[in-house]
């Protein structure tokens, strides 16, 4: 896109048609220098050389230099457009329950009978990057933390969603040697600490946080915390964190695999309870939300809420990079221009040669 | 009043032209300017003492008495100075310009004159008439001629000699000697010239000046005609427009030097910035071997 400097001097190019005028004037007027002669008779017969024939070109060049320096100054612009995103990230760190009773199976994933945890990572795997009526996320750091009778860190905080897909499908139910129990109170803690303790990222400064959201899930009622949930709720509250907790299961009985004292496993239909009592207090404490999802479709939704409602913030600034033809060379249909100034200083350049060369004259 | 400047001016003329006048040009002068020659007044008796070369047997044969032919030099001359003041006189480019030339050479036949008891008018002109000082005698006289050459400032460009012939041919009725100085840049003075020799002693002093026939080597040149303010510009490094410049003036002055040569008219060329002495001496002592045929 060509164009010039905005509020620049273009009126000025109304005075580039003036320019040869008064170039002309000046050359046609009677009473320039010249050297008095007694006679100039004699050059009527005489022919006058082609240098006197050329001399136009002083002037001629002169004004192309002027006119050229008039355009340099009224300042043509070449704009490239760019665009620069802003980007806002929110830090939110994904706190999967891995007790035992995820092993539940009374969700589905893609029609199949599938245990709780499974629809748990399938949706959460979506939510992470994207599927359907999920978009996925961007720029935003998400960790994982699972937790069964002790909370882990499975993952740091990481724009590296595919590492973090990866770890995520690697999580399993809890067994009982690893401690079968729910820790929610723990896992919070964890998480809050984990966001608390974000260091500037490679790629992401804590300064461009906008805020930090824990996605509390499980499936049952605080057994094994050494932190009181509700505490570690005063906590994310004190230092900004969302939390928002869902409860996933059907409610009253679900079928569970027992493995026996043979190591065959059973159905064995279960009572679950959920604590929402204290899920909900969490989420009122932090100013973040609490879901119930009593299947898997129910599981997306909550998750499509919780994405809409985290909207990373993206300002798109759009703008033209504008490139001062006068002062800098660039590229213009395919040729390499230096800068424009170049050519009236050389043209300038190139009379002042002449004119003390060749076509120097007298007076 | 005359300004302390010309006065020095005119002072400065005086002396030098003066001194010239009297010592390099003084009998040179008188010879070639002898007016007429000798005119009879009378015949008287012979008396003791005179010639008898001047005897004239005729009349002594009639009357029986030796008688004598008394002559009269007829020796007073009007010498007349027209000077074309038209602007390209104003050039020069050896030390003095056509104008300071004309002047010095003006000054100095006046002085001639007056050493010689002549009267000296002038007439200067341009493309009409600048100044007319009738004839008159006394170095007075000379100081004002001296004074108008120096000091006038033409109203007039251009040159018109057959205007200025013309004029003078009726303002001065009895015979003279004219100098006619003028650089001739002009056409159709021919006629006038021939109409005014059938009277006056006529003289054409041709001011010139090197450059007018040479351009020097200055790469482009503009010029501006004096006199029409026309303006051109040559290449002058050029070695062919040079030579033609060279060829087309030498031809101007050619033409006028023949059509002069075949008219028998007194033709005396002077260049700026060269001393006129010796031009005049020779030109006298050639003047003086005519009329003594």
């Amino acid at each position: 896109m060509l164009t010039f400097t905005p509020d620049s001097l273009w009126w000025l190019l109304l005075l580039v048609p003036l320019v040869p005028v008064a170039w002309w004037r000046f050359v046609r007027r009677a009473n320039r220098p010249a050297v008095p002669w007694s006679t100039t008779a004699p050059a009527r017969s005489v022919p006058h050389g082609w240098a006197a024939r050329t001399r136009w070109i002083l002037p001629a060049m002169r004004t192309l230099a002027i006119v050229m320096l008039v355009i340099a100054m009224v300042g043509p612009i070449k704009g490239d457009e760019q665009t620069n995103k802003t980007v806002e990230g929110i830090a939110i760190e994904l706190v999967i329950d891995r007790s035992g009773s995820m092993r539940a199976l009374d969700l589905q994933v893609a029609g199949r009978q599938s245990d709780r945890l499974d629809a748990v990572k399938s949706v959460a795997a979506d939510f992470i990057l994207g599927e359907e009526e999920l978009p996925g996320r961007e720029h935003d750091l998400i960790g994982l933390i699972t937790f069964g009778t002790w909370a882990d860190s499975i993952c740091p905080m990481t724009l590296d969603y595919e590492t973090l897909a990866n770890a995520l499908s690697q999580v399993r139910p809890a067994t009982e040697a690893e401690g079968a129990n729910t820790a929610i109170g723990d896992a919070l803690a964890l998480a809050v600490s984990r966001l608390t303790d974000l260091k500037d990222h490679a790629d992401l400064s804590t300064d461009d946080i906008r805020s930090r959201v824990v996605i509390l899930l499980t499936d049952g009622e605080d057994t094994a915390s050494e932190i009181d949930p509700i505490a570690a709720a005063d906590m994310a509250q004190a230092l900004g964190i969302k939390v928002y907790t869902i409860g996933v299961g059907t409610e009253g009985v679900a079928p569970i695999p027992v493995q026996d004292a043979r190591g065959r496993t059973q159905i064995v239909q279960q009572r679950v309870t959920i604590d929402e009592q204290t899920l909900q207090e969490i989420a009122a404490i932090t100013g973040g939300r609490f879901y119930r999802a009593r299947n898997t479709q129910a599981l997306s939704d909550i998750y499509a809420e919780i994405d809409s409602l985290e909207m990373t913030e993206v300002a798109e600034e759009h703008y033209y990079h504008y490139t001062d033809l006068a002062v800098t060379p660039t590229v213009l249909g395919g040729i390499e221009l230096p800068p424009l100034l170049i050519f009236p200083l050389l043209i300038l350049l190139g009379e002042i040669l002449l004119a003390a060369t060749r076509y120097r004259s007298l007076p | 009043m005359i300004p302390t400047e010309l006065l020095r001016k005119i002072r400065r003329i005086e002396i030098a032209t003066s001194r010239l006048a009297s010592e390099l040009l003084a009998g040179q002068y008188h010879s070639a300017f002898k007016g007429r020659g000798i005119e009879f007044e009378e015949v008287r008796l012979y008396q003791p003492g005179d010639d008898v070369r001047s005897i004239d047997w005729n009349v002594t044969a009639r009357a029986g008495d030796a008688h004598v032919k008394v002559f009269r030099e007829e020796r007073e001359l009007t010498v007349m100075l027209i000077v074309d003041m038209s602007a390209s006189q104003g050039f020069g480019t050896n030390e003095q310009t056509k104008r300071e030339l004309l002047t010095e050479l003006c000054a100095t036949l006046a002085f001639s004159a007056i050493r010689n008891n002549d009267k000296v008018g002038l007439l200067a002109f341009t493309d009409r008439i600048e100044k007319f000082v009738p004839p008159r005698k006394g170095s007075r006289h000379v100081l004002r001629v001296i004074r108008e050459l120096l000091a006038h400032k033409p109203q007039g460009q251009g040159t018109d000699i057959a205007m200025a012939l013309e004029y003078f041919r009726h303002v001065q009725r009895r015979r003279c000697t004219a100098f006619l100085v003028s650089d001739f840049q002009d056409d159709g003075w021919e006629q006038a010239i021939r109409v005014v020799r059938r009277k006056h002693d006529l003289v054409a002093i041709d001011v010139g000046d090197r450059r007018e026939s040479e351009l020097p080597n200055v790469g482009l040149l503009e010029i501006r005609d004096a006199e029409s303010g026309e303006l051109t510009l040559l290449d002058t490094s050029s070695r062919g427009v040079r030579a033609a410049w060279a060829t087309q003036a030498t031809k101007d002055e050619a033409r006028r030097t023949g059509w002069m040569r075949r008219h028998r008219i007194d033709r005396l060329p002077l260049l700026t910035g060269e001393s006129f002495v010796e031009t005049l001496s020779s030109f006298f002592r050639r003047r003086e071997a005519r009329m003594e045929h």
